[in-house]
């Protein structure tokens, strides 16, 4: 079944209920990415520490794997719902940016 | 999969060189939906701006009419879920990309053509139809090196899009800065039938020096 499909259903069942999509907790897989310096703090699983200066390992257990794996590359933006605080340190701008990574042949230098 | 040149990518190499930390403009918070966002990403930006609105929000994204379709949808939401007011995120600032940044990476200061530019008078000879029909080959082949341009014209669903995108701004009648300057970038993109990806600002130099400039001074 197309996502566009799914989609339109499980609007239509918040619609009807009079509530928000994530209300339902039908919510897709986290797909976003952060990076930067900030910290959350989660109603379940501790400290997430979203800077990606070398070296600093602020992990609380039962996430080591998470963040190790995904700390220089940005780590999935964990569901809205079970963040408690955040902490924004000395964060001045937010940026937004469209694409993760950008596939194209290094032979494009060659043109220039 | 394509090789990457790792000084061209957006997200991942922000990230991986640490302009979080060492941007001019102080350090910062990099986002990204990864294409169109999930509802996830869109509520995070929402609970960002309410708890922070001290902290200014911008959006990079392609100088096409999908990139301008990804802006709105951070900045006013999707149109499927228009009941769902929240995750929206009307602070966002457009940061670009704009035709005056692909015109300004493209130029030289001495006026001469750099491969932008060139690459755009030597396809604009080519029938939208022949170039629709060689984007939909570029994708079935895996965006081979020959066809891949930084600046290209649009093919025909662009087009479509950029149409519906323009009469979806007529009938919302929104008057903000920010509608007329969508409407405007994609009445340039239809008339001068061409688009860009983030990577050709950067032509001139690096995107960590150009979003210095312009994170600095919006």
């Amino acid at each position: 079944m197309r996502q566009s499909i799914v989609d339109e259903l499980v609007d239509d069942v918040a619609f009807s209920l009079g509530i928000g999509r994530h209300s339902l907790n039908i919510v897709a897989a986290c797909k976003g990415l952060l990076s930067g310096s900030l910290r959350l703090r989660m109603a379940y699983s501790g400290i997430l520490d979203f800077s990606s200066s070398p070296g600093v390992l602020s992990v609380l257990h039962g996430h080591v794997r998470w963040m190790l794996t995904t700390k220089l590359q940005g780590a999935l933006i964990p569901p809205t719902q079970g963040m408690v605080q955040a902490d924004f340190g000395l964060t001045r701008w937010i940026l937004v940016i469209e694409k993760e990574v950008l596939w194209f042949p290094v032979l494009r230098h060659g043109s220039c | 999969m394509a090789p990457v040149d790792p000084s061209q990518a957006t997200f991942r190499t922000l990230s991986e060189s640490g302009y979080t930390h060492n941007s001019q403009a102080g350090p910062g918070l990099l986002v990204t939906g990864k294409g169109y966002p999930d509802l996830n990403t869109r509520l995070f930006l929402y609970l960002t701006a309410l708890a922070r609105a001290d902290i200014p929000m911008f959006c990079l994204v392609d100088f096409d009419p999908d990139g301008i379709h990804i802006f709105q949808c951070y900045k006013h939401g999707p149109n499927s879920v228009n009941h769902e007011d929240d995750a929206k995120v009307p602070e966002l600032r457009w940061l670009g990309v704009k035709s005056k940044h692909v015109l300004q990476a493209c130029v030289e200061p001495d006026g001469t053509g750099r491969l932008g530019v060139v690459a755009m008078l030597q396809t604009s000879g080519r029938t939208l139809l022949e170039s629709s029909q060689q984007s939909q080959h570029s994708a079935s082949s895996g965006r081979s090196a020959a066809s891949y341009e930084l600046v290209s014209s649009l093919t025909m669903r662009d087009r479509k899009m950029a149409v519906s995108s323009l009469r979806k701004l007529g009938r919302e009648g929104r008057l903000e800065a920010d509608a007329t300057d969508i409407r405007r970038e994609l009445q340039v993109m239809l008339m001068l039938n061409y688009k860009a990806e983030i990577q050709a600002v950067d032509d001139m130099g690096d995107l960590a020096s150009w979003l210095d400039d312009h994170l600095s001074c919006s």
